[in-house]
């Protein structure tokens, strides 16, 4: 499963990507979204994806989740190569490896709270790690509502359920695409609060894709992607920062329009 | 609002080929049986014009009684041929003589045609009044002559000049076979055998010494046939009647167009059952497909569309689904004509060649049927979709489920009224409103049963939910309780009607056993298929070492008269054997009375007796198909046992019979007697008469018993159809299921459940559906099975079978079509593309 190059350089990165380059289309109406992308995220960091929209963003993240296939180059989760991965073995390392919390829709209707945070552990047909999953829910602060079906939990419920789900198989690396893009700002805080204090104290690994400066503040650096490249990196982020810096992107932008 | 309707359509191609294949399976079905009946229909319209082409008068007895071989008509003196010959205007008479024949083959083997008659006739030489052309030898002379026709020889080993044994009224005889006769260069009329004697060997081996059956009459020409048939009419005698050929020709077609009716009306049933259950269909795939554009719709409202625009624009799209389907089901009628007439061959019922008859009434009613059907079914989805407020447009699309109460109250009414329905026509009669009755009910029943899909499903679906994926199947299936029950309901109904078949066949093969218990105590019965054995077989029988007693029984319409001259008089089945027997080799059990059947007595059993409002002492009159009216005494009556009939008379009474056949003789052995040996003797001395079996009593019961399972096996294949549109219902549901909850199935696949564990899901959705569509149809269809078996205890079906393993296999059966059901739509949802199934609105 895992190549003998990659084995023998080990990296303390839960995730990384090698000349990311993802194509799609072909001819006149080929659209490069990735363009020769190389990154890494170190484990127990806290890494914000921004960039205007159209610059790859969220096509790096599912890349690099193994939801999308690559055109060329690498992506490693851990000291594997996802790119070479069959169906089943990349679906085998999503439930393993991976954790998810998507901007809406991350629950299922029919489960009940509960059983929404240990669906990856029920469909591999693995007991939860009971202690872990106490913690876990005694963070998100919601063991009074785990017998109740999504739709009896207002959004920030749902989410905190929807975080809680991609902790609790004590994934190697989180990734969460605008997960407050739906929610208003005091619910938002809220799951940004639980992300930061998972990585903070609970040493997780998360790669947040997100469009509000004041979410990306949350994190330990930002990636900033323009046109399918890493055009920009910044550690210790606060959302004055991110904002100047996104605005330099709207300028570009305007230029453009002018030319 | 018509072009948003085609666009609406096209754009959901795959649901709209689903579900229209529910209507175009049922309107094949009808335009199959049509165009099947229609073709035969032809067959014999041509047969019967081709005989009577030149028949001006044909001159018969009048109808006496109707035997086991359809009508009985008294015979026509032998000398007033030439009297006929005689009258102005007769070009050329005939007499013709008509009975049952059958040959034997070189295997021994009686030849048979499954269905087509074997004919017996007399051979005469006239190029107006034969039908027949002699194409190959001789007619025959003599009485050991005999000519048959191509299909018949076709069917044997036999060539021209061989000598081959044939059944007739008289003990076997072989005769060299010294003509081949076709017709019109067909080897047959319609598929059946024919054998031709001279006429006095016919007359004799035929049973009709010195009588004719028929005359029939050419006229010189510039005579009409009116004309003819009122010169000839001074000369009949009071029992003969004659009627011109148009009408001789009409009539007789007319009496096959009966049958063929019937056979239609049989093969309609099944159709309109498909046809409900495909309405099941189109009424689900409408209700989801405006559930899932409650928001295209409202917006449409928004845009300013009415309501009636709405509901014009759900049922227009019904009506062209409806005009499709129907079209289609209308060609593929053909085809479906084609395959009954295989599987009706395959059981043995060989139907004639026949050209494709499509009439425009065929073509009209299949487009009528399955237009109305379609429409009607998409009624209530449209009126809901004409309801959408305009404001649903802005809001989430999941609209909250609506309240059962109304459905269960309206849904309870009409069972009550359906079953109702059912009772009076199971207690009064009435096929037309057990039918009636049993939709409703089936309506009623569907309206009802979402109320128990939810825990039906909760419960059979533990067995499935040790793991999530099979969890997440039953959660699924319980999700909709009104559209898994609307699916299941579909699947119900051909269930229903299975088991209810197959109760009833299964108390009709106990209640055989019963009765044959209950009548025969002969160690051996003489058992046939067909026209019946001559007595030689039963005095053959006689001969044997071992054998105590024989009976020879005897069946034949009786006429029951209400007055001297039999004016007025019903139509009854008379048996006949020998009244020494009783007690002997038959059992009756006398209920009033004295079982001693003397010359000049009658005994009748109790149900009868009843009905024709006599008790023991009284006297009845009776008229036999070769006699006069006479009186008879009642001597008593007995327990009604349908093997024996209504009525029984003492064998010296059959000579005045139509036919002097057995239908079955009866075998006592004496005691000490080793049973296995006298069987032996007598395969061996009757080994002549091939369509003769001799059978113990269960063997005799076993056959019965196989016969009931033939017609319980064509009427469930027949119901097979129904079952197979509601699994394209099935299919149908889980597709749009799949589609759906595209985005439940994104985040699953996301979250790492394997394509294996989606398409289990499905599959453990699917089973619960079919499973829960399989348990209601056999719960409604033993309790239908149960209702028909005690409405019909007065017609012999006295025991209740209940075949607790076969209704466990159709169980059996309904999950695992649930599991092939589930193939596509699980295929489907497990290739879906993960990031676009999570990105769908």
């Amino acid at each position: 499963m895992t190549s003998p190059a990659t084995s023998a350089s080990p990296t303390t990165s839960a995730a990384r990507a090698v000349d990311l380059t993802k194509v799609y289309g072909s001819g006149d109406t080929q659209v490069v979204a990735l363009d020769a992308v190389s990154c890494a995220f170190e484990r127990g960091q806290y890494t914000a994806i921004m960039g205007p929209s159209g610059s790859g963003k969220s096509t790096l993240m599912h890349c690099l989740a193994g939801l999308d296939d690559a055109t060329s180059g690498a992506v490693f989760i851990g000291d594997t190569d996802i790119t070479t991965l069959d169906d089943k073995r990349l679906t085998r390392l999503r439930r393993d490896a991976v954790g998810f919390i998507f901007q809406a829709f991350n629950l299922l209707p029919t489960l009940t709270a509960i059983e929404n945070i240990t669906l990856p552990m029920d469909i591999a047909g693995r007991k939860p790690d009971k202690e872990w999953l106490d913690t876990v829910i005694d963070r998100i602060g919601l063991r009074d509502r785990l017998s109740h079906r999504p739709t009896e939990l207002s959004g920030g419920q749902q989410q905190r359920v929807a975080c809680a789900r991609a902790l609790a198989s004590r994934p190697e690396i989180i990734f969460a695409d605008e997960p407050t893009g739906n929610l208003d700002s005091a619910s938002g805080a809220e799951v940004l609060g639980f992300l930061r204090r998972s990585v903070t104290d609970m040493h997780q690994t998360i790669v947040m894709v997100t469009h509000d400066p004041g979410a990306a503040a949350y994190a330990d650096r930002v990636l900033f992607l323009a046109d399918g490249r890493i055009v920009d990196e910044m550690a210790d982020p606060t959302a004055e920062l991110v904002l100047d810096r996104m605005k330099k992107f709207e300028v570009v932008h305007v230029a453009d329009d002018v030319r | 609002m018509i072009r948003a309707t085609f666009r609406s359509l096209t754009a959901r191609k795959l649901r709209l080929v689903l579900s229209s294949l529910s209507i175009v399976l049922g309107v094949s079905f009808v335009s199959g049986a049509f165009v099947l009946t229609d073709s035969l229909g032809k067959v014999f319209d041509d047969l019967f014009t081709t005989i009577s082409k030149n028949v001006a008068v044909d001159i018969r007895g009048d109808k006496v009684t109707s035997g086991n071989q359809g009508d009985v008509r008294a015979l026509l003196p032998q000398d007033l041929l030439p009297q006929v010959e005689q009258v102005d205007g007769v070009k050329e008479a005939q007499g013709q003589v008509q009975g049952s024949a059958q040959l034997v083959d070189t295997k021994g083997k009686a030849v048979g045609t499954g269905g087509a008659p074997t004919f017996g006739f007399n051979w005469f030489d006239s190029t107006l009044l034969q039908p027949g052309t002699m194409v190959e030898g001789h007619a025959p002379h003599g009485p050991d002559e005999i000519a048959i026709n191509r299909g018949l020889l076709n069917r044997t080993d036999y060539k021209l000049g061989d000598t081959a044994p044939v059944l007739t009224d008289q003990p076997l005889k072989s005769y060299k076979i010294v003509g081949i006769v076709e017709f019109d260069g067909k080897p047959s009329f319609a598929g059946e055998t024919d054998v031709f004697f001279e006429t006095p060997v016919a007359q004799q081996v035929l049973n009709v010494t010195g009588k004719f059956n028929e005359i029939t009459v050419a006229a010189d020409s510039g005579v009409g046939e009116v004309e003819l048939r009122d010169r000839i009419r001074p000369l009949l005698p009071a029992d003969a009647q004659a009627i011109t050929g148009t009408r001789s020709a009409a009539e007789q077609a007319s009496d096959v167009k009966k049958g063929l009716g019937f056979f239609n009306t049989f093969l309609l049933t099944f159709a309109l059952i498909a046809l409900f259950v495909g309405a099941f269909i189109i009424f689900n795939t409408f209700s989801m497909l405006v559930a899932q554009r409650t928001r295209e719709l409202a917006l449409m409202r928004m845009l300013g569309a009415s309501r009636g625009q709405v509901r014009r624009a759900v049922l227009l799209e019904a009506v062209v689904v409806g005009l499709l389907s129907s079209f289609i089901g209308l060609i593929c009628g053909i085809g479906v004509a084609l395959g009954l007439k295989a599987l009706f061959g395959v059981f043995g019922a060989q139907l004639p060649d026949a050209p494709t008859i499509v009439a425009t009434r065929t073509v009209i009613l299949s487009f009528a049927v399955g237009t109305l059907v379609t429409a009607a079914a998409a009624f209530m989805p449209a009126r809901r979709a004409s309801r959408v407020a305009p404001l649903a447009a802005l809001r989430d699309a999941a609209t909250p489920d609506r309240s059962l109460k109304r459905q269960t109250i309206i849904g309870t009414i009409v069972l009550i009224v359906g079953a109702a329905a059912m009772t009076k026509s199971l207690r009064d009669g009435g096929l037309q409103l057990l039918g009636l009755g049993t939709l409703l009910a089936f309506i009623g029943i569907a309206m009802l049963s979402p109320l128990v899909s939810k825990p039906v499903a909760s419960v059979v679906g533990r067995l499935f939910s040790r793991k999530l994926p099979g969890r997440l199947g039953r959660e699924n299936a319980v999700r909709n309780p009104r559209r898994t029950a609307a699916t299941a309901a579909a699947l119900m109904i051909g269930l229903a009607l299975i088991s209810a078949v197959t109760v009833l066949g299964s108390s009709l093969k106990a209640s055989v056993a019963k009765t044959v218990a209950g009548a025969v105590t002969a160690d051996f019965i003489l058992n046939t298929q067909g026209p019946g054995f001559p007595d030689a077989v039963v005095q053959t029988a006689a001969q044997e070492d071992g054998v105590r007693s024989t009976a020879s029984v005897k069946v034949d319409g009786m006429q029951l008269c209400d007055n001297a001259s039999c004016s007025h008089a019903k139509q009854v089945f008379v048996t006949a054997f020998p009244a020494k027997a009783i007690g002997d080799l038959v059992s009756v059990t006398t209920a009033a009375g004295s079982d001693n059947l003397a010359p000049g007595t009658i005994l009748m059993s109790e149900n009868a007796a009843k009905s024709d409002k006599v008790k023991p002492g009284d006297t009845v009159r009776v008229q036999f198909a070769r006699s006069g009216v006479e009186t008879l005494t009642l001597a008593g009556t007995y327990k009604t046992n349908q093997l024996i009939g209504d009525y029984l008379v003492d064998s010296s009474k059959a000579k005045d019979f139509s036919t002097q056949r057995d239908v079955a003789g009866l075998v006592g052995l004496d005691k000490g007697a080793d049973p296995a040996a006298v069987r032996k003797a007598l395969d061996t001395s009757l080994k002549e008469y091939p369509n003769v079996d001799v059978l113990d009593q269960s063997e005799f019961v076993g056959q019965a018993k196989t016969q009931v399972n033939q017609i319980v096996t064509i009427i469930n294949i027949l119901l097979g159809l129904s079952v197979l549109i509601a699994l394209l219902g099935v299919i149908n549901t889980l597709a749009l299921s799949v589609i759906e909850r595209t985005r439940e199935l994104g985040l699953l696949r996301a979250v790492g459940m394997a394509r294996r564990q989606v398409k289990r899901m499905i599959r453990t959705e699917s089973v619960l559906i079919c499973t829960f569509g399989g348990l209601l149809g056999l719960v409604v269809g033993s309790v239908f099975g149960i209702a028909l078996q005690q409405a019909l205890k007065g017609q012999g079906v006295t025991e209740l079978g209940f075949p607790v393993g076969t209704l466990v296999v159709y169980l059996l059966f309904s999950a695992l079509a649930g599991v092939i059901a589930a193939a596509l739509p699980a295929r489907r949802a497990s290739r879906l593309n993960v990031l676009q199934a999570i990105a769908t609105e």
